[in-house]
């Protein structure tokens, strides 16, 4: 069992199995680094909860090869990524830190699943990017990318 | 709740990942979302270049645009931040970018400089219609670093002197290319590690010689026209598919592989002897597709597979077709229906799944009774899925006579689902009455490509299921609108569908637009 304090003081109680998983957390237990209690400062406990969820589900269907199995894991994996903005990013950022391939992967792709289709106003209104070009800077940016509007 | 900018707060490295997974073309219009935005375009470790003219604008019109896309690539490539780049992939027609020797020499700079960066995966694919072909520099043969080629309607020489230097190359893909002979099989020679191999319209290709190959996985030969022998030797096969494709007959020679699981064959000067032994040569195999071929007698035996898919639009009724599939899964055919019923007896069909039948419309409809297709349900009733395409065109094949009715076995009622495709024919009702003689369905669904007038009589038959059907009493078996006891339309989609053909004043210009799902509900 392996122990993870996250930035505000909560603590989680995880499997050797799920902890490798996290890789930042599984080269800390090879190099012998990995105490009674590990730190992780860059998360919150709200957050490392959701990971930690993410990284149990993932080890436990990781046995199972039926595509049955693989198919309710997508479904599970889409009802996963359903949170609010804020979250999403606070995922991206914690797997991103704790290097889990597999959910940053699948939160990166959400995201870009939400800039697919859209126009630019459209991204700055959903992700709340303030225009920083002026009418003409914005013209000849339009202009040499031209070839992308069709 | 203050609105945050939260993504702009994303580590570089993760923003650049999010949008290396959003088309390049969808990336290069987000750099007017904000200034940093458009600096990250230079940073993306892959990009797909592409261009297509808009219908809308005429030729002479587009030129911004052409100069626009051919700078945007100039620029990605010449000034890209990054030390490698994962894949870049290249769509250019000829006609629109130039032939000329400047923008040969373009071209040649833009792989240049993604050979410069490492490049992985690379992926060029020109058109030309007017314009000559592009001529590729063998400097893209030495390239250590690609793991993916594809080549499409390009030209390249490789002769005794060209040095192939592509030890990290896997996966080769070779589409409308014309060359020498000898050209793609040194290339082929020279890859040991090769997984995954295509060649598909190369002209020019006489003889494919595959061994050696230790690594190979995947093959896939379709339609090079010029081929005179094929041959394969390699053991890890998994794939293989060959569409022969031309009008002159092809040695084709394929090694025994234990692991081969697929394989798709488009070949009509197969022989039954060839045949027979590919099969026995492949004691893995699962999926079996078979297309174009003139063969008069089919014998397909083999325990393990799974999935079997012909199109024996050759086959005439006279043909014999035997199939002895202990395992098999899912079964899709389609050609004449005298050879497949006679095969329905004694198919086994206790691991089927799905069915997937479509019966060309031929002259034999004397033969087809309806205790054969009784007999065809039957063998079908552990299927889930049914799929049924018949093409009825005498309506002697639907009267069952009133003497028959008492001797005939049950309607099967395990049939799940059943989906019919009909096409122009006579007689809707009697059809309707046959096939709820032979089976009961648990679900129904009408085709897109049925005759919407089949579909009109049928759900008028449901509708009016109510009205006493005249049946005599002294008839033991009455017919089925006594054992409906409800029908159900599935869905929105159907039920929209059903009211815009109900209500359409002139059936002849009318076509389904989706399939029509019913659920129905039987007594026995």
């Amino acid at each position: 069992m392996i122990t993870l304090r996250s930035s505000d003081g909560e603590t989680f109680d995880i499997d050797e199995a799920v902890a490798v998983e996290l890789q930042t957390i599984k080269h800390m237990m090879e190099d012998g680094c990995a105490g009674s209690q590990i730190p992780v400062p860059n998360v919150t406990g709200k957050i490392l909860a959701k990971v930690i969820e993410y990284c149990k589900k993932h080890v436990e269907s990781g046995k199972a090869e039926e595509q049955a199995a693989s198919d309710d894991l997508k479904g599970w994996d889409a009802d996963f990524v359903k949170v609010d903005q804020a979250t999403l990013f606070d995922i991206i950022l914690a797997a991103n830190y704790l290097d889990i391939k597999a959910l940053l992967d699948l939160t990166c792709q959400t995201v870009a699943e939400m800039i697919k289709g859209k126009t630019p106003e459209e991204i700055r209104r959903i992700f709340c990017i303030k225009n920083d070009f002026t009418p003409e800077e914005e013209e000849e940016v339009r202009r040499e990318n031209q070839w992308a509007f069709e | 709740m203050e609105e945050i900018n939260r993504i702009s707060q994303l580590p570089q490295e993760v923003l650049i990942r999010i949008l290396s997974l959003v088309p390049t073309k969808e990336v290069a219009r987000a750099k007017l979302v904000s200034k940093s935005w458009q600096n990250l375009f230079e940073f993306l470790p892959s990009f797909t270049f592409e261009f297509l003219l808009p219908r809308s604008l005429p030729p002479e019109d587009s030129t911004d645009d052409m100069s626009s896309f051919i700078n945007a690539i100039d620029s990605a490539l010449k000034l890209h931040k990054r030390f490698t780049l994962d894949r870049l992939q290249l769509n250019l027609d000829l006609d629109l970018i130039g032939s000329g020797s400047r923008s040969r020499l373009l071209i040649d700079s833009w792989i240049d400089a993604a050979l410069e960066r490492k490049v992985k995966q690379l992926d060029l694919r020109f058109q030309c219609h007017n314009a000559g072909y592009y001529f590729l520099p063998f400097e893209v043969f030495g390239a250590r670093t690609i793991t993916d080629l594809r080549l499409e309607e390009c030209r390249f020489e490789i002769c005794g002197d060209t040095n192939i230097d592509l030890p990290a190359l896997r996966k080769l893909c070779l589409r409308r290319i014309r060359c020498e002979d000898q050209a793609i099989q040194k290339l082929i020679s020279s890859c040991p590690l090769i997984q995954d191999l295509k060649t598909s319209s190369c002209s020019g290709v006489q003889r494919l010689h595959v061994s050696e190959l230790v690594n190979l996985q995947r093959l896939s030969v379709i339609c090079c026209y010029a081929l005179e022998s094929i041959e394969i030797d390699a053991p890890s096969l998994q794939y293989l598919e060959y569409h022969h494709g031309s009008l002159q007959c092809a040695l084709l020679l394929i090694t025994p592989c234990e692991f081969l699981r697929e394989l798709i064959l488009y070949d009509r000067f197969i022989t039954e002897d060839l045949f027979q032994n590919l099969l026995s040569g492949f004691p893995n195999l699962e999926l079996l597709k078979i297309n174009d071929t003139r063969l008069r007698w089919i014998e397909i035996s083999h325990r393990q597979l799974k999935r079997l898919d012909l199109t024996l639009t050759n086959l005439e009724a006279e043909g014999i077709l035997k199939i002895d599939t202990p395992n098999l899964r899912s079964l899709r055919y389609y050609g004449c229906r005298t050879p497949l019923i006679s095969v329905i007896s004694s198919l086994n069909t206790s691991s089927l799944q799905e069915v997937d039948i479509n019966f060309i419309n031929s002259d034999d409809y004397g033969h087809f009774s309806i205790l054969q297709s009784k007999e065809f349900f039957e063998m079908m009733k552990h299927c889930q899925d049914i799929k049924l395409n018949l093409h009825i065109k005498s309506k002697q094949e639907l009267i069952i006579p009133k003497r028959r009715r008492p001797i005939l076995s049950p309607p099967v009622y395990d049939i799940k689902h059943l989906h019919l495709l009909v096409y122009n024919c006579c007689r809707y009702q009697l059809m309707i009455d046959r096939m709820f003689w032979m089976c009961r369905p648990q679900i129904l669904s009408i085709s897109r490509e049925t005759e919407p007038r089949f579909l009109k009589v049928l759900y008028n038959k449901f509708r009016n299921k109510e009205e006493r059907p005249k049946c005599r009493i002294s008839c033991t078996t009455k017919c089925w609108q006594h054992y409906l006891e409800d029908v159900r339309i599935d869905g929105d989609e159907s039920r929209a569908e059903i009211d815009r053909i109900i209500t359409a004043t002139e059936l002849s210009n009318i076509v389904m637009k989706c399939e029509v799902r019913f659920k129905l509900k039987w007594r026995s």
